[in-house]
């Protein structure tokens, strides 16, 4: 199986680099039949990275631990599910899998693509390829998961328990899916720069690859933060950690490419900016891999250091510089003759929330490299901890928020103030009064305040957006409601699908509001006794403790009771991983619409059954991931292909 | 954007809009940034550099980098106490709160929090692991493998 995967990874290499040379030949010569030739190539080398992933997953599921991969990641206790994970669970192993993500991308393209213009695609090909390449070049030369040990294990040392988890299963993947999504747009801008095809026609594939890595970069963040919320026993999801940080630039500057390209498309405006905005957003993906895998800067999610932050060092100088130097030879051909009509238009609202989302993430990007800058110069270390980004990108949030309820009430090319002020009314009265109720109901925080409000307006725009939709339908065609509905999300795909994304960014966002009013509490308990907090009353009633052959747990036991009314038994607890040496807080939720009640075992005395617990209780979190669901309902409706008359060039 | 003209302004004019606004959403960014980075930065300071400092300095918001001293542990329901050394000089540190699960003797910590007259009052800790997610399989420190022969 070890010499199966070896040979599979440095086929794959080669293949690659063949697949290149390929489409550089088919570029120079304009001939199809070595365009088909590089399709072909693109696929074989997918699938010998195939073959190389399969034999690590056959090596987990039999236990082959003469691999140190194996060994280090996995043993014979673990169960199925997590043993596939831990093919990306470690450093070498998720290398391997980056590469065959990316390698199903390419497949993805050679097949959606087969019938487009050469000119484009084969530089396109030769991108894909290179970056394949180098991935496959770690792989075998640098970190190779098929290495062997030094002796034969009888067994492994299993994976870090903070990892067994679900979410943790679930979210490496879509990540990755969508940071290395990236590159497909990045290689198309890149086959429109070589080639000078610059024209709406690589804007049009590229948006469509942008999207889908979009989604998943951002479900890939909203489970990562489910991960830790559940898991790491802090109370929150989002910690502003360098890590997350690096996910999160490429998804703001991703964010504002799929709005901006709407104005090249309607406008021919904003060409240059659509393609920077392309190599940006593949840029800050290729530095988010540098700083984690480089050890560069100390993060929780830290893999350890190690010489595979040099190839990435390497790989972001060349990609920054060729995505310079592209820009500059392209920039006069990129230029664009129309302007604005008018200041206060449609348009507007589009650069200004692409402004401010760039903002952010540059905001973002200092926050996360400013401590390094500093040490570099005067040669003290600082920190920049979560307040720092909250005193940002709230703000910046807020405005965000507010763009969506402005940006579909304001008509393209030039406003018309009388009417303007004749659609705004009802949304803001709306947004005051919600202000107003919530106030009298004793809510008084300014921002949860402020972002409720926005919610209220924005909310009534999508809300009015889909009415005024639905009575189009419904006078041209006669369809019923229900018919009317169903009919905007094919005819209008992007744009009423765009809205149901902006629905659950509201909704994302009144989770965000709740966390304003989290609380938190500690204390000691005997067992039989009762602590009162807010409505709750939580009764110890001792400790529980479990042994399996791999895992001491011990659990205290909490009957947790809301206004004399049980609600839930919480079984908060302290895991000891004998084999890793480790101990593992499991937390215990309680989960509703309105709030969590979140309980950790801090500690425990064996002898008196004392415990220690810690108490957070944290409105509306609930919200925050069904936000995240129903944007992943929106993008979906956007990426589906719904209409089936589209033409090749896109509807 | 009150006074938009309905006659046709010149290019030129509307662009010099455009970048007026521009510099304002660039402006607030900044300001934002400026703001939060003065406020919500945490020095990394030494042990020995802690104890250097005279104690009527502005001894909040620090962050303090050491190891656990042996048998320095000290634990009482929610109140952790402990000796953070830089391997020369140490210091007491006290911490209310959930202890991380990797906290333990000789290991690699960080405290963020005031310095007292009584020690170091901590309001936040960071114990690293050793091995975080991985041991050092790439690097000098040889394969794990060796280190625990079956």
């Amino acid at each position: 199986m070890i010499d199966l995967g070896q040979y599979s990874v440095l086929a794959a290499l080669v293949l690659a680099l063949i697949a290149a040379g390929l489409g550089v030949a088919a570029y120079r010569t304009r001939r199809e039949d070595l365009l088909l030739s590089t399709r072909h190539a693109v696929m074989a080398a997918a699938f010998f990275t195939s073959l190389a992933c399969l034999g690590i997953i056959y090596a987990f599921v039999v236990g082959d631990y003469q691999m140190e991969y194996i060994w280090g990641n996995s043993d014979r206790d673990m169960p199925l599910f997590y043993r596939l994970g831990a093919l990306w669970g470690g450093q070498s192993g998720s290398i391997l899998f980056w590469g065959w993500l990316l390698a199903m991308y390419s497949t993805g393209v050679a097949i959606r693509h087969r019938k487009d213009d050469l000119r484009l695609m084969a530089p396109a090909y030769v991108t894909l390829m290179t970056v394949l390449a180098f991935f496959l070049a770690i792989v075998n030369f640098a970190s190779n998961p098929f290495r062997r040990g030094a002796f034969v294990q009888p067994d492994g040392v299993g994976l870090n328990p903070l990892l067994q988890h679900p979410a943790m299963v679930i979210h490496p993947p879509c990540l990755y899916m969508g940071l290395i999504g990236f590159t497909v747009p990045f290689a198309i801008a890149v086959g429109a720069l070589v080639s000078g095809q610059l024209g709406n026609e690589w804007m049009k594939k590229a948006r469509f690859w942008a999207l889908v890595a979009w989604l998943f970069l951002g479900v890939g963040n909203i489970l990562g933060g489910m991960w830790a919320y559940q898991e790491l026993g802090w109370g929150g999801y989002w910690a502003w950690d360098p890590v997350e940080n690096a996910a999160f630039m490429p998804w703001l500057a991703a964010t504002a490419f799929v709005h901006s390209v709407m104005i090249q498309e309607r406008k021919q405006m904003l060409r240059i900016w659509n393609m920077v905005l392309i190599l940006v957003t593949f840029n800050l993906t290729v530095f988010g891999t540098f700083i984690t895998r480089s050890g560069m800067i100390s993060s929780v999610h830290s893999f350890a250091q190690s010489a595979v932050g040099y190839w990435f060092a390497g790989f972001l100088i060349v990609s920054a510089a060729f995505s310079i130097v592209m820009i500059a030879i392209r920039a006069k051909d990129l230029r664009s003759q129309h302007h604005l009509d008018s200041f206060f238009s449609r348009e507007s609202t589009f650069l200004l929330n692409n402004l401010i989302l760039l903002g952010g993430a540059f905001a973002v990007l200092w926050g996360t490299v400013s401590p390094m800058v500093i040490e570099g110069i005067r040669g003290v270390r600082i920190s920049l901890g979560p307040p720092f980004f909250n005193q940002i990108m709230v703000p910046v949030g807020l405005a965000l928020l507010l763009l969506m309820g402005v940006g579909p009430l304001v008509p393209w090319r030039r406003a018309n103030w009388a009417s303007m002020r004749r659609t705004f009314l009802i949304p803001t009265v709306l947004g005051i009064v919600a202000v107003a109720i919530l106030y009298f109901m004793g809510v008084a925080h300014a921002y949860a305040l402020v972002t409720f409000s926005f919610c209220a307006f924005v909310l009534w725009t999508i809300i009015s957006e889909f009415h005024r939709g639905i009575r189009a339908r419904r006078s041209s065609s006669g369809e019923n409601p229900i018919k009317a509905l169903g009919q905007l999300f094919v005819k209008g795909q992007r744009r009423y699908g765009g809205y149901i994304i902006h629905l659950g960014v509201v909704v994302i966002f009144i989770g965000f509001a709740g966390a304003a009013f989290n609380k938190q509490a500690e204390t000691t308990l005997k067992p039989g006794e009762t602590w009162n907090f807010r409505d709750y009353q939580l009764t110890y009633r001792g400790l529980r403790v479990e042994n399996t052959p791999s895992v001491e747990s011990v659990a205290a036991d909490v009957l947790l009771e809301e206004n004399q009314q049980p609600q839930a038994i919480l079984l908060p607890r302290k895991d000891w991983y004998r084999k890793n040496k480790q101990l593992a807080s499991e937390v215990a939720i309680h989960s509703t619409l309105g709030s969590d009640l979140y309980v950790i075992l801090a500690s425990f005395e064996d002898a008196t059954e004392e415990a220690s617990l810690k108490l957070y209780w944290n409105p509306l979190v609930s919200w925050y991931w069904i936000g995240g669901i129903v944007m992943v309902i929106g993008g979906i409706l956007v990426l589906l292909p719904l209409n089936r008359r589209r033409t090749p060039i896109g509807a | 954007m009150n006074s938009e003209e309905p006659t046709k302004s010149s290019a030129r004019s509307g662009r010099a809009r455009f970048l007026i606004g521009f510099l304002i959403v660039l402006a607030a960014v900044g300001v934002l940034v400026f703001r939060g980075a003065r406020n919500a930065m945490v020095y990394y300071i030494a042990v020995s550099g802690l104890l250097a400092k005279p104690l009527n300095d502005d001894l909040d918001g620090l962050r303090v980098r050491g190891v656990v001293v042996p048998g320095s542990i000290d634990r009482q329901e929610l109140v952790l106490k402990f000796k953070l050394t830089d391997g020369t000089e140490s210091i007491p540190v006290t911490y209310r709160g959930v202890i991380p699960d990797t906290f333990g003797e000789d290991g690699e910590v960080v405290v963020e929090g005031a310095m007292t007259q009584a020690g170091f009052e901590a309001s936040f800790l960071m114990a690293k692991c050793p091995s975080k997610y991985e041991a050092e399989m790439d690097g000098e420190g040889g394969p794990p493998p060796a280190s625990k022969p079956a």
